[in-house]
């Protein structure tokens, strides 16, 4: 018996799927979202409405949400993907392994099968790309402008109008206000107003970080309560989550949510596009049929069902991922002070290094205070001493502990792709294999940046105990495995996001982008996925 | 089943004086129970050097501080400085303790004993390094 024909099939629920499915059932048009939704209801409900501080002192449970019922929030050893997330949010991790491996010696990716994808652990940073950053990534400058807005409007991004703005918020008009900085990023930004002129000769702009985080109500979601327990629990909604947009979704009559499937290949047929699934759990093999099937499972998950569904599914694809390093820093003149109530675990202030001036190819650290992460995650790294003694040194330090993490740009080059490998033993049957190499000139302009980062720190009053290099793949900012192109080439994307050689088959995430300017892409991808959306529904 | 509960009883004797070692109290049962709970779930074993070591902490828990410290220069990532830092992550994770892992308001002076605890903590690591030697030989 034959399935019924979805008219918009979506796949995935992380960012890009959840953009792209709004801008589809606002357009009235009936919308299938297939994922496998992974969840972890037990953690969620036990967190509870409280600050941090308050919790640490009186919970006697909080052990399960802090480090799980099993410890399994503790990761021994050198920081790796997975270090920073807490037990609530692990099943943005589950399953993974099995169901999307990837082997490599030099890429180490962070994916999700969980119920709103990455989202589950994003930052909530919203910076848009400037008009050159728009146009290296491929993208439509003109229709951006406007989709940033479309995307404010609908998750709640709380920004400031300051130097940075330029780089932060090139267009945007619609914005609550920021939260209130804690007194460290509070002290950072006097030293920096005091000593503009040094900054300014040396090409650093400070400003404060755009967020996804509600500071005033709306609709059900409420404004932050600096409650500090951003790690652990999206109580309140203030953080703007996928997993938001997909349960309103749910509750229109247009949108169907289908969980447990992962789709492993899509094939175009005459009238319908064939989408096969496994189950999950189970390995059921399932075939879902659609008019029009827009892929929104990331840049690696988009390159993984391309080539799987192609002909050629051993063709190296590009691959993008910005260059991430972060340095612990120490600030002095907070050392020593009692645990701030209220706080917020996000990025608070952005400084940007544009040195050639085109707002293009420059660096980005963004800056973060210490708390709620616990000291537990930074005592094995202390060198020398043993844990009772590091315990000692850090309960005293760890309020002058600011983490400034530093992205760069990164463009396609040979030495940076994905390939599919068939493997007998996996679900699907193959793996992705991935090389990321820097050439030696990137290697040492990004090294020579992260020394001119370290030493503008010095001027905010902040000094760099250690340059960590988490490996590649860190920075979790994934794209161009199926650039954008207006040659009519295979494992591309013509300029409305509809793969060259198909149809009716979309991609509506980082897939396509060309070039990725070193801030944050997740805002960017949002814009793209409901311009996608828009096009598909053009198209129709 | 006899072998099983021995492991348990040597696992909980570990938490109690791991849990002395860090907060100078014995750990409340429910703190111990995750740690058995936590450490026999694991998929590493210690290895005959560390089953020594361990063996030889508790048998000698004034050794403790120096061996981890110890390890931490030689051996960082050893299995027996793995059980001490899961000790760690639970007994942080629990309000008895909150006063010693949450940041305190501290006076100027407090740098001086803080020197002093780095500088003892070194001679007490540089001390651990021959005392891991001597128990592993």
């Amino acid at each position: 018996m034959k399935t019924p024909i979805h008219d918009y099939l979506v796949v995935g629920s992380g960012c890009s799927a959840a953009m792209a499915a709004q801008t589809l059932v606002e357009a009235g048009a009936a919308v299938t979202m297939v994922d496998v939704g992974n969840t972890n209801p037990d953690y969620h409900s036990l967190v509870p409405q409280k600050d941090f501080i308050t919790i640490r002192q009186q919970e006697a449970d909080q052990y399960r949400y802090m480090i799980g019922d099993q410890a399994e929030g503790v990761v021994w050893g050198d920081i790796g993907k997975g270090a920073q997330i807490a037990p609530p949010r692990k099943h943005m991790l589950k399953d993974i392994e099995r169901y999307l491996p990837i082997e490599s010696r030099t890429f180490f990716p962070v994916e999700s099968l969980g119920y709103g994808g990455l989202g589950i652990g994003w930052g909530l940073q919203c910076w848009e790309y400037s008009d050159a950053g728009v146009a290296a990534a491929g993208l439509d400058t003109k229709r951006m402008a406007a989709a940033y807005e479309t995307v404010s409007k609908r998750i709640g991004i709380s920004a400031t109008k300051d130097d940075a703005s330029k780089y932060t918020m090139v267009h945007l008009k619609n914005y609550q206000p920021s939260p209130q900085m804690d007194r460290n990023h509070q002290a950072i930004m006097q030293r920096y107003q005091a000593h503009k002129p040094y900054f300014d000769q040396r090409s650093f702009t400070l400003g404060r970080t755009p967020l996804a985080l509600l500071t005033k109500d709306k609709g059900d979601r409420k404004a932050y309560k600096y409650n500090d327990m951003d790690f652990y629990h999206d109580n309140d909604q203030s953080a703007w989550r996928p997993w938001m947009t997909v349960n309103k979704l749910r509750e229109q009559s247009n949108f169907t949510y289908i969980g447990g499937h992962l789709v492993v290949k899509y094939a175009e047929k005459r009238d319908h596009i064939a989408v096969t699934c496994l189950t999950v759990p189970g390995h059921r093999q399932v075939v879902l049929r659609c008019r029009k099937l827009i892929l929104g499972s990331g840049a690696l998950g988009s390159a993984r069902l391309a080539l799987r569904s192609s002909d050629q599914p051993h063709t190296q694809l590009p691959l993008l991922c910005n260059p991430y390093t972060y340095i612990p820093c120490l600030q002095p003149s907070m050392v020593g002070k009692a645990v701030e109530a209220k706080k917020l675990g996000f990025a608070q202030l952005s400084l940007f290094l544009d040195e050639a001036g085109n707002d293009l190819d420059g660096s980005v650290a963004s800056l973060y205070g210490y708390q709620s992460l616990m000291l537990f995650r930074l005592v094995g790294q202390v060198p020398f001493l043993n844990f009772s003694d590091a315990r000692k040194m850090l309960q005293y330090l760890a309020s002058g502990l600011v983490i400034m993490g530093v992205h760069h740009p990164d463009e396609a080059t040979a030495q940076k792709y994905v390939s599919l490998v068939s493997k007998a033993g996996t679900p699907t049957g193959d793996h992705l294999q991935a090389h990321y190499e820097l050439g030696p000139d990137e290697r040492s302009a990004y090294a020579a940046r992260e020394k001119k980062f370290i030493t503008a720190a010095r001027k905010l009053g902040l000094y760099a105990a250690k340059r960590v290099d988490p490996g590649y793949g860190a920075s979790i900012h994934y794209a161009g495995t199926l650039p954008f192109s207006t040659e009519e080439k295979p494992f591309t994307l013509d300029p409305t996001g509809r793969m060259h050689g198909t149809k009716n088959i979309y991609v509506a995430d980082s897939s396509g982008f060309t070039y990725l300017p070193a801030r944050g892409l997740t805002f960017s991808l949002l814009a793209n996925a409901h311009i996608t959306a828009q096009k598909v529904l053009e198209n129709a | 089943m006899r072998e099983q509960r021995t492991k348990q009883q040597a696992l909980y004797l570990e938490a109690t004086i791991f849990g002395e070692y860090l907060v100078g109290q014995t750990p409340p049962s429910a703190a111990a129970d995750l740690y058995v709970r936590a450490v026999s779930g694991r998929k590493t074993k210690p290895t005959k050097h560390e089953q020594r070591l361990l063996a030889f902490m508790a048998k000698h828990p004034w050794s403790v501080a120096a061996i981890d410290g110890g390890l931490n220069i030689v051996n960082r990532t050893s299995e027996v400085r793995s059980r001490i830092y899961t000790m760690f992550s639970i007994l942080e994770a629990r309000p008895e303790f909150h006063d010693q892992f949450l940041s305190k308001d501290r006076a100027h002076w407090y740098i001086i004993p803080i020197l002093f605890t780095g500088a003892w903590g070194l001679l007490t690591s540089l001390f651990g390094i021959v005392l891991v030697k001597v128990v592993i030989r």
